[in-house]
């Protein structure tokens, strides 16, 4: 029996294919019981049916049956709200000229290859060596004098630093001061004597003198 | 239910409705269709769900301009195509007058089965199925909807976008294909 749906064809392949004409018209595949109701429910629900209503009554006992089962309950009328309330969102309104989105975008971009996580703690490093770094050249000489090294003391000493001391002590810079400051006593016993010989004095004692 | 009563439906505000009306009508046949060509449910049940979501989300676009079932038919069959190009079974269905060439010998006289040929039905279904599974996949796409859908050359014409002369010659090398095959393999 033919129970093609257009009759025509089994005319048609009489003339060109007896054989194949002559074999019972059926589906070589079949779907699964049930498939087609469910199929339908799945569907219905996946597009926002919210009425159950209107879903056959046959596709109602199936997604009964076996969708509640499978999925948490209310996940698909969850589901379609949020879609719903994503695709009703407003669009964002784009202020700004392509060209400098597309700048703005490299840019970004380029930040995000030069900090990239796993480099962090190579950053961390050379920070940190550079900061020493300054920090031990910003220093007037690099490095703090030896202790009871006064003339090294005396050179880190700024002329500004001098100046003002000399202004706020003149008093003891007065020619008079300065002429009592020293006691001949102190002075070095070839300075009393005759015949004095520069080349006597250390080159300590001739700074002292021309002090 | 029609068409019609389907699209009125849909344009008087009942979208889902429509669209569970338009499923009832059609499921089965779609179902088929994509069934046939890729074989396991699974992969027919995954084309089946893209295939109806791309009509719910046509439907507001859809002119009469064509038929309703021919417009998910192409839906269905371009869904199935891109599925098997994908898994890497299918380049291309293409129906280029030079891949229509064929040198076979069809001439009736050598293979037509006298009087007495016995048939066994159900052997013959099965080989049916061996048969159709040699033919080329342009050749199968349109065998099976011709033969099992009862589709005629101008909804084919305007599913597949192929002029119905194409269409006529790959069905008939298919069908002689199919028949020289159950005459040889007995």
């Amino acid at each position: 029996m033919d129970n093609r749906p257009h009759t025509g064809i089994t005319e048609e392949l009489t003339t060109i294919a007896p054989l194949l004409a002559r074999i019972p018209y059926r589906q070589p595949v079949s779907a699964p019981e049930g498939y087609f109701a469910l199929f339908t429910s799945r569907m219905a629900t996946r597009v926002a049916v919210v009425d159950r209503q209107m879903l056959p009554e046959a596709a109602l006992q199936t997604l009964h049956q076996r969708l509640v089962a499978e999925v948490p309950a209310g996940y698909f009328d969850a589901f379609t709200r949020r879609m719903l309330s994503e695709v009703a969102a407003p669009q964002r309104t784009e202020i700004f000229p392509a060209w400098l989105r597309n700048i703005d975008e490299k840019l970004q971009a380029g930040l995000a290859l030069i900090f990239r996580p796993r480099l962090v703690w190579a950053y961390s490093l050379a920070s940190t060596l550079v900061l020493v770094g300054l920090l031990w050249f910003a220093s007037p000489d690099g490095a703090a004098c030896p202790q009871g090294d006064l003339l090294c003391q005396l050179q880190q000493i700024d002329e500004r630093e001098i100046d003002l001391y000399m202004r706020n002590h003149a008093d003891e810079f007065s020619e008079d001061a300065a002429g009592s400051a020293y006691n001949v006593d102190d002075l070095p016993a070839a300075l009393t004597a005759g015949d004095i010989w520069l080349n006597d004095f250390t080159d300590e004692e001739l700074e002292y003198l021309s002090e | 239910m029609s068409d019609k009563e389907i699209l009125e439906t849909f344009h008087a505000g009942q979208r889902e409705r429509a669209f569970v009306m338009l499923m009832e009508a059609y499921q089965q046949r779609i179902y088929y269709h994509i069934r046939r060509m890729v074989k396991r449910h699974e992969d027919a049940d995954d084309i089946m769900q893209n295939t109806f979501l791309k009509i719910w989300n046509g439907l507001p676009n859809f002119r009469a301009e064509s038929q309703l079932f021919t417009w998910i038919y192409r839906i269905a069959t371009n869904e199935t195509i891109s599925f098997l190009q994908h898994q890497g079974r299918h380049t291309a269905i293409s129906f280029e007058q030079n891949e229509l060439q064929d040198d076979t010998d069809y001439s009736p006289s050598r293979y037509v089965p006298g009087d007495s040929y016995e048939i066994d039905e159900e052997a013959l279904l099965q080989k049916l199925q061996r048969a159709i599974d040699t033919l080329p996949d342009k050749q199968k796409l349109v065998f099976h909807m011709r033969y099992y859908d009862g589709l005629s050359y101008e909804q084919m014409s305007e599913i597949l976008g192929t002029s119905e002369g194409a269409l006529k010659a790959n069905y008939h090398h298919a069908v002689r294909k199919i028949e020289k095959f159950l005459l040889e393999n007995d």
